[in-house]
């Protein structure tokens, strides 16, 4: 696990749209891979040094030509990212199933910019409906 | 592409029924032909000759046709023409049980062939789960069987809608290549449930990272249940409904169980906005 990334800072979680349901949540964005034994939901530090910008949409601007330029995902044309602020992510998780789960960078054979939230799958569905409900905005992936 | 096979005659009394269904992937190695439909007349037979070809070429491929009749509990499997590799069948002949809905012909030398998991195989079994779960065995891809299926056998009404909101989410998976394309068997759990359960409302449907069908009910103020079909079988739900001495809270419980006992380790019974009126 990489050093921890501060309350004050935002992410954004890659939501493909298959993980849309009829009603436009996206709960489903937020599980592991669990028969893979994924160990955390990456997600991209929108205050990395790599990521320029004075505002958070110009910021996701940045992460999005930083993804692209490493190749690290492939958006389908209708994907979101979920922005997700780290302290309230946080503290609406703990606030509910009592443990303050860590967002850290993960850069280790990934982009400087590449994270990880751990500790999501005990009551993962719990969890994962609390991150969802905290989702700050949805906005493009592309 | 695969083995293709027609329906050459397949003469009830008075009616003809009868469809041809091709193949259209490389791992769709057998497909069946539905022969008859309800009403079926009791003790008269019903002739029916395939001509099966392949375009593999000199590959020689080994066919064996079976006979699967099926109602809403029972199926029952009868080869016809075994260990053929011959491209022509002759006519056969075949008296159906009485009372059956249904006569299907299927090519299903790849289905033995083929090695499965460890899955759970549901206790309450009806027509669906037996026959899909003999159709998986085959192939590694069955989700167009398997909303055909939706279409046509499915007892619940919206069997079409949901359908169509299944192809729906494949066709976005088709757009993403890095991500799990959805599973076969994790569909054929989620029907399954469905199946049994009737009364169950039609759910909003997603896809998971697993590739699995997560199923969703929900109701302003009444609360929401959530459910990730796994493809090992396994159901993992969440059940969240308002804290009843706190108005601005939410009680969440969650559990792990299969699709056969979903409705009862969940409580579904109490859950009005899950259940038709």
């Amino acid at each position: 696990m990489g050093p921890a990334i501060a309350d004050t800072e935002e992410v954004i979680r890659y939501c493909s749209p298959m993980s849309f349901d009829d009603d436009g949540r996206c709960a489903a964005a937020f599980w592991l891979k669990t028969e893979k034994n994924e160990e955390y939901l990456s997600v991209f530090w929108l205050g990395c040094q790599v990521i320029s910008g004075e505002d958070r949409a110009s910021r996701i601007a940045s992460c999005r030509a930083a993804v692209a330029a490493a190749g690290a995902l492939r958006p389908a044309a209708t994907g979101k990212y979920a922005v997700l602020s780290v302290g309230r992510s946080r503290s609406e998780v703990n606030r509910v199933v009592q443990r303050w789960i860590p967002f850290t960078e993960e850069a280790a054979g990934f982009p400087p910019f590449h994270a990880g939230i751990h500790d999501t799958a005990t009551d993962e569905l719990i969890v994962a409906d609390v991150l969802q409900g905290s989702i700050e905005a949805l906005v493009p992936a592309k | 592409m695969g083995d293709r096979f027609h329906s050459q005659s397949t003469q009830l009394p008075g009616r003809a029924f009868g469809s041809v269904k091709g193949f259209t992937t490389p791992s769709t190695l057998f497909d069946e032909v539905v022969v008859a439909q309800p009403p079926l007349p009791e003790a008269a037979p019903i002739t029916v000759s395939v001509t099966s070809s392949t375009s593999l070429g000199s590959v020689q491929e080994e066919r064996i046709f079976t006979w699967v009749e099926l109602d809403s509990s029972f199926v029952h499997p009868t080869n016809i023409w075994a260990n053929s590799y011959s491209p022509v069948f002759p006519p056969v002949s075949h008296t159906p049980y009485p009372h059956r809905d249904a006569l299907i012909v299927m090519n299903t030398h790849y289905m033995r062939q083929r090695a499965v998991g460890p899955r759970y195989v549901a206790t309450a079994p009806t027509a669906f789960s037996n026959v899909e779960s003999v159709r998986v065995l085959g192939s590694h891809n069955v989700l167009p069987r398997l909303t055909r299926y939706l279409g046509t056998f499915f007892r619940p009404a919206y069997g079409q809608a949901l359908a169509t909101r299944i192809d729906q989410l494949a066709a976005m998976a088709k757009e993403e290549p890095d991500v799990e394309q959805p599973s076969s068997d994790s569909l054929a759990s989620l029907i399954a449930f469905l199946e049994n359960n009737p009364t169950v409302k039609r759910p909003k449907l997603s896809i998971g990272p697993m590739g699995e069908f997560c199923a969703f009910w929900r109701a302003d103020g009444a609360g929401e249940f959530s459910t990730r079909f796994l493809p090992n079988g396994s159901v993992r739900y969440l059940v969240k409904v308002p804290n009843s001495r706190n108005p601005n809270g939410v009680d969440r419980v969650s559990g792990d169980t299969t699709s056969d006992r979903l409705f009862d380790s969940a409580a579904i019974e109490k859950m009005t906005w899950v259940l038709s009126d």
